[in-house]
């Protein structure tokens, strides 16, 4: 991709990722995150889901919610295990970036919400956020950090990963839309 | 027992073994016919998405991802499948067999037995 369009890219995912554009200029002011600050980004976005599950699975008595929020916890768990797994291999740690610190950040504000809510409307606004933050995540892997790894092994690590999130959006639809279900697709 | 009722036995003995033989070997041959199919999980699909299969032969799932995963059908359902695990099902009866991974309800496949 060239540079240009790389950075452009870059921007739009950063303001798709709900921070200031011009932090994030400054974060990606090259072509876009170092491979530490990808292993450091991705530990931060799985992190933050396994949190807003518990979180479900503490307040929530819906079994479409609890089993996904199951689902969640037991998916990036593993997702943040093979990942520190890398990481070890390549001998890359993880580093914190304006993009991390960006995603927590906007975890503690949602996490507030979460736990103000209950009942209908804590399973509502779990699920549509689940939905948002699920495609906030597939497009910055897709647009931002498969291009920007430079390691050939945490490239293929994240084009491998991208299937479970995408998986995790569409089902987190199909409970939105309420045809969630084995056969209902 | 007179002589020719010992060899009418012997007779009918014979003709039974010979049957059961027979029977033993057609058996033999037909479970010899059956075949084994399998199924990769990996990125979060079944590939192939769909199986044909005849009646007795054995479909193999193996979970190359590093999730679990679990095969549900109407006829069959398998256990958690850690990655690396497989699960065999023996097909039983006829039919179109319609299935999905009960943890992530988006992943789908099929299979039909003839």
């Amino acid at each position: 991709m060239p540079r240009l369009k790389t950075k452009w890219v870059v921007m739009g995912v950063a303001a798709l990722l709900g921070f200031g554009v011009v932090g994030n200029r400054k974060a990606f002011a090259a072509d876009g995150p170092k491979d530490t600050q990808i292993v450091g980004i991705v530990l931060a976005a799985d992190q933050i889901d396994i949190d807003y599950a518990k979180v479900a699975l503490a307040k929530s008595k819906d079994k479409q919610v609890r089993e996904f929020a199951t689902r969640m916890v037991t998916d990036h768990s593993a997702v943040q295990k093979s990942v520190v797994a890398l990481a070890e291999k390549l001998g890359v740690k993880a580093e914190d970036s304006d993009t991390s610190n960006g995603l927590k950040s906007s975890a503690a504000e949602i996490m507030t919400k979460l736990k103000n809510l209950k009942g209908k409307e804590f399973d509502k606004f779990y699920i549509d956020n689940e939905v948002t933050y699920h495609k906030t995540v597939t497009d910055a892997v897709d647009a931002v950090l498969i291009p920007s790894a430079q390691n050939g092994e945490l490239k293929s690590a994240l084009q491998g990963a991208q299937p479970l999130f995408l998986e995790h959006l569409e089902h987190a639809r199909s409970i939105q839309s309420g045809t969630s279900g084995p056969m209902s697709h | 027992m007179t002589g020719r009722a010992t060899q009418m036995v012997s007779s009918s003995t014979f003709a039974f073994l010979v049957l059961l033989c027979s029977g033993l070997a057609a058996a033999r041959q037909h479970a010899g016919s059956n075949k084994n199919y399998s199924i990769v999980i990996k990125k979060f699909e079944f590939a192939p998405e769909m199986m044909e299969v005849n009646v007795g032969d054995t479909i193999s799932w193996k979970n190359e991802d590093i999730v679990p995963h679990i095969v549900t059908g109407p006829k069959f359902k398998s256990k958690s499948l850690d990655q690396g695990e497989s699960w065999t099902y023996t097909a039983e009866q006829k039919g179109e067999f319609p299935y999905y991974c009960r943890f992530h309800p988006t992943m789908k496949g099929k299979v039909i037995v003839h």
